[in-house]
């Protein structure tokens, strides 16, 4: 099934979404698929009816976590972010959607945020990917080891946006900064480091983060900006992974998006800007490059779409694939592990 | 048909965006409620917009000087009927979006009358916009916004009739202050803001004629307009109507956003202070604006805590009475 299918009528067709277009993820809708574990996404917002959109609408599970702790500070939060970040995945992937609401009107609830985060891993599936475009100023307290054992124990990707208060400034979003996760910045439509993504040491990848199209209300798409859009371009991406090769570990698959993503942005800014950036392969604006989900697939995947193999389903799938699926399993060949400077 | 609009009902759909302060009459809502939504059926509801221009005295009520804005309404030329121009409808997304041929007017004392009948119908209203009743409730409109010599700090108004309005926050959340509430907030009055609203309302005729004239009645200008296939973001084609009416900050204010960037809000909406010229106190309250604020500044959206995820426009306004107007 193409990963656009469960969407309808209201998917962006070909050539409406430079996004799409220009990361290849229509390449993806040939990917064969094995698991299918749910992306997760900790964001804030209810939705305000976003997250009753078709594309979301028979695939979304909603979990209002203010519920989830006596007493309650601050009322539900009602706003679209959630649901905006959710299309944006939505129409690159078939994945199920799990919206952990975090949000409420006293901020952006670091308790609630573990809470979610320990509702992750006890989850049963457990998402393949976990998307955070949400961030704070400082370390959330209990949140580095959880996000620790999703990577390490558990095999979930923790993918995180950078932030959007600008280039070279002194704040560095958490969890963004934190080991093992996949810090995404923003590009534009120019391929060039999207102006207010937030630059760091820290950055692994960047995703389109312009005029994204994405779901704003209950019955219309329209476009946002940010890195928190480009982050679930990343988390889509992830998913398409896991899902075609469920061996993979987040380590593996952080690898293999940085190795394969296209660089030279910070070659074509002006100077001044590109002597701060001091591109060596790995930049602190875009970290390893843009995202290439076709590039990005070949070499984590290793499929030869012209030669199919059926692989051996891994230890969790039932014995009998669901269908003629047919994966290849062959890692990426070792020449491709070199990177791509 | 030859104006290119199709068989079946067709779609008015108007932005209102910016600094837009949206009073509604709706005996039905207890905004004294901490979990009230800003949603409910209005009696009437009706847009206003100050007037921010720089020939405005630019210092507020607190002392502090606002950044002029310019209020307008712009057409796309697609939907003007006066015979074929030949030009395509603009996009049309969250925001109303780009045509490439505009016709902007720029709002100088004036009444703008979609020709639909003034609040003859119920307007189903959910907005995701600050609201004075939460957060100022010692303060009420200013006299005579519906006059035919209103106050000289209203710019422009509106009445909606049917239809649906809505504004979406999204990303940031917004505090306001409650220095102008009669007792404290027990909790902070914050959420998503909206930058925006969008009304939409279904017509049956294609053609419809929009009317902009002095408060007075003077100076007519009519606007022949017609529905044109308009496809969406979406994929889909309806047969549109689309108009944008804003109040922004006179830094590309037509938010021709291919060409320049676009202000957003950054951490704070200082912006907002100008919706404070269409209200003042009670006046059972005896005071004025120095008197409740003392040292303090107008309440404007402030960004709660540090949050570097997502924009928003300059903010606008409501508030809700049990009380026609």
């Amino acid at each position: 099934m193409s990963p656009f299918s469960g969407s309808s009528a209201a998917v962006p067709q070909s050539g409406d979404d430079w996004a799409i277009e220009q990361t290849h993820f229509t390449s993806a809708s040939a990917m064969p698929g094995m698991t299918n574990r749910p992306v997760a996404l900790i964001d804030v917002g209810d939705g305000n009816g976003g997250l009753d959109h078709p594309l979301l609408r028979d695939r979304t599970t909603y979990v209002e976590m203010r519920l989830k702790r006596t007493p309650i500070e601050g009322y539900q939060l009602h706003g679209a972010h959630a649901a905006e970040v959710a299309g944006v995945i939505a129409q690159r992937c078939d994945a199920k959607l799990i919206v952990y609401d975090i949000g409420t009107t006293a901020g952006w609830d670091e308790e609630l945020f573990v809470l979610a985060l320990q509702d992750i891993i006890n989850r049963d599936p457990r998402p393949a990917v976990v998307n955070i475009s949400v961030g704070w100023g400082q370390e959330v307290p209990g949140a580095a080891a959880l996000i620790r054992d999703c990577i390490e124990k558990y095999g979930i990707s923790v993918v995180v946006a950078m932030g959007d208060d600008g280039a070279f400034t002194d704040i560095d979003w958490y969890p963004a900064t934190q080991s093992g996760v996949i810090a995404v910045a923003g590009t534009d439509t120019n391929d060039l480091p999207l102006a207010d993504s937030d630059t760091g040491k820290h950055v692994w990848i960047a995703a389109p983060g312009q005029d994204i199209i994405t779901v704003v209300a209950k019955d219309e798409l329209g476009t946002r900006n940010g890195t928190s859009f480009a982050a679930a371009q990343v988390s889509a991406a992830v998913w398409h992974a896991m899902r075609s090769n469920s061996g993979l570990t987040p380590a593996k698959i952080k690898q293999a998006l940085g190795d394969s993503a296209v660089n030279g942005q910070a070659d074509k800014l002006p100077h001044g800007l590109r002597e701060k950036v001091q591109d060596t392969g790995w930049n602190i604006a875009v970290g390893k490059g843009r995202l290439d989900v076709a590039k990005f697939l070949d070499d984590v995947v290793g499929v030869v779409r012209s030669q199919p193999v059926v692989v051996k389903l891994a230890d969790s799938q039932p014995t009998t694939p669901p269908g003629d699926f047919t994966v290849p399993p062959s890692p990426r060949s070792p020449d491709s592990q070199a990177p791509r400077l | 048909m030859s104006n290119g609009a199709g068989a079946g009902p067709i779609t008015l759909r108007v932005e209102f965006s910016g600094l837009c302060f949206y009073m509604i009459h709706d005996p039905e809502r207890n905004t004294a409620d901490p979990e009230d939504r800003n949603r409910g059926m209005a009696k009437k509801f009706a847009i206003l917009m100050p007037d921010a221009r720089k020939t405005r005295h630019p210092v507020h009520a607190d002392g502090y000087a606002g950044d002029p804005h310019v209020g307008y309404v712009r057409f796309d030329l697609a939907n003007l009927d006066l015979g074929d121009t030949g030009v395509a409808p603009g996009i049309v997304e969250d925001d109303v979006g780009r045509p490439r041929n505009e016709i902007i007017h720029r709002f100088d004392g004036e009444v703008l009358d979609f020709g639909l009948g003034d609040g003859q119908v119920d307007v189903k209203y959910d907005l995701g916009l600050p609201s004075f009743n939460k957060f100022a409730d010692t303060l009420r409109p200013i006299d005579r916004l519906f006059d035919a010599a209103p106050p000289s700090d209203l710019l422009m108004r509106t009445v909606l009739s049917d239809g649906e309005i809505s504004a979406t926050g999204s990303g940031k959340i917004w505090a306001l202050r409650d220095k102008l509430n009669g007792k404290p907030n027990a909790d902070p009055y914050a959420n998503q803001f909206a930058g925006y609203s969008v009304w939409n309302r279904t017509l049956q005729d294609p053609r419809l004629t929009v009317t902009i004239r002095k408060f007075d009645g003077t100076a007519v200008a009519r606007i022949p307009l017609k529905a044109v296939p308009v496809r969406g973001l979406d994929g889909d084609v309806k047969s549109m109507i689309t108009i944008k009416v804003a109040n922004l900050c006179s830094d590309n204010p037509l938010e021709w956003r291919d060409d320049f960037a676009v202000r957003t809000v950054d951490k704070e909406d200082k912006d907002f202070k100008w919706l404070y010229r269409l209200m003042e106190p009670q006046k059972a309250l005896r005071t004025d604006y120095a008197t409740l604020l003392g040292q303090s500044q107008l309440p404007y959206p402030e960004q709660l805590g540090v949050q570097a995820f997502g924009d928003e426009d300059c903010i606008g306004g409501s508030f809700t009475t049990p009380t026609p107007f």
